[in-house]
């Protein structure tokens, strides 16, 4: 009962995000077909890989006429900049610490960018986010996801290139919006200066997607540092 | 479907749950001490921020003016409004107008 009600909560707390990936969805649809893939292909892949930028990524390699597959290429690809999972599912693990292990596995399944900044922000305003926030807020980003992605193919001519319409910009509209409802005050100058600083030199610098992982370490080992000591451990682990 | 595509989209499948799964087994088990306490629990509470950051300033450098222009706006309309989607829609409408506008 109660885990219903979270999952609801989670479902309605996700509702800009869910319109920010319908519109990224609708952007990967298209590409995808322009990419040479079929309708089924484009939506199988959004439903089981359900990682956007990995997607795009993916398509970037994607072989053109008769060349050969660069199947171990993609997968490698997607790994690495799917990396960043790794460091958003172990921040989430203490606040499922006392969760069943199959229900919290069963929730990873969803787990995004999106759904763990909702689960963030969440607890930021000092509400529980478990795993039934995390699996409702994530099914309804899988929903629009999917639903995108299987309009953006079908509407593909139409669309052309999606930058065009801004609808690329709708990710990064949204993770904006999670930026600021995690604002905590002042002492987020420090680190979020030097994520910024540190993800652009690395995506300047360095091939693929590993800026994302670099400025969230730098900006993470910044706010460490900076962090007043009595903000240490109870107000941290309730952030 | 053609099999190499379906092959290639279940490696992708497998390797993005193996990422989704591994943070949350390690910080169950081996790193639960280290991730609830001290140094550990500091990195995490500004781990979420520097996420985001880390997303969100390389893709708008890598945008242009444009794409500046639409985040100060997108981050202004919910700062001000608190309407998540009104912001996502400001960002995407100013991002086309202005990218038209520029020939990109």
């Amino acid at each position: 009962m109660t885990a219903r009600a979270d999952a609801w909560r989670g479902a309605r707390r996700a509702g800009a995000l869910v319109a920010g990936d319908l519109a990224w969805g609708l952007a990967f649809g298209a590409l995808a077909r322009a990419s040479g893939l079929t309708a089924a292909e484009s939506a199988a892949m959004s439903g089981v890989v359900f990682a956007g930028t990995a997607q795009v990524a993916a398509l970037g390699l994607w072989p053109h006429g008769g060349a050969p597959f660069p199947t171990a290429a993609i997968v490698l690809t997607t790994l690495v900049v799917n990396l960043r999972l790794v460091l958003l599912g172990a921040s989430l693990a203490p606040s499922l610490a006392r969760t069943p292990a199959r229900r919290a596995y069963a929730a990873m399944w969803f787990l995004s960018d999106e759904t763990w900044a909702l689960a963030a922000a969440e607890r930021a305003r000092g509400n529980e986010a478990g795993a039934a926030f995390v699996a409702g807020s994530g099914g309804a980003l899988w929903l629009a996801w999917v639903g995108g992605s299987v309009a953006g193919y079908a509407i593909g001519a139409a669309v052309g290139h999606p930058e065009r319409w801004g609808l690329d910009f709708a990710a990064t509209a949204a993770m904006l919006v999670l930026l600021v409802t995690l604002r905590r005050g002042r002492g987020d100058a420090i680190p979020w200066l030097a994520a910024g600083a540190a993800s652009v030199a690395a995506a300047w610098l360095l091939p693929g997607s590993w800026y994302i992982l670099i400025g969230a370490a730098v900006g993470s080992a910044a706010g460490a540092l900076t962090a007043a000591p009595d903000a240490s451990p109870e107000s941290a682990h309730a952030g | 479907m053609r099999g190499d595509v379906l092959l290639v989209v279940l490696g992708m499948a497998a390797v993005t749950l193996l990422t989704r799964v591994a943070g949350l087994w390690t910080g169950r088990g081996p790193l639960h001490g280290v991730l609830t306490g001290g140094l550990g629990a500091r990195l995490l509470a500004a781990l979420p921020g520097a996420v985001l950051v880390s997303i969100i300033a390389p893709a708008v450098v890598r945008g242009g003016a444009a794409d500046a222009v639409a985040a100060l706006a997108s981050a202004g309309t919910f700062a001000r409004t608190r309407n998540a989607l009104a912001s996502v829609v400001v960002g995407v409408g100013v991002a086309a107008v202005l990218r038209r506008a520029s020939g990109a």
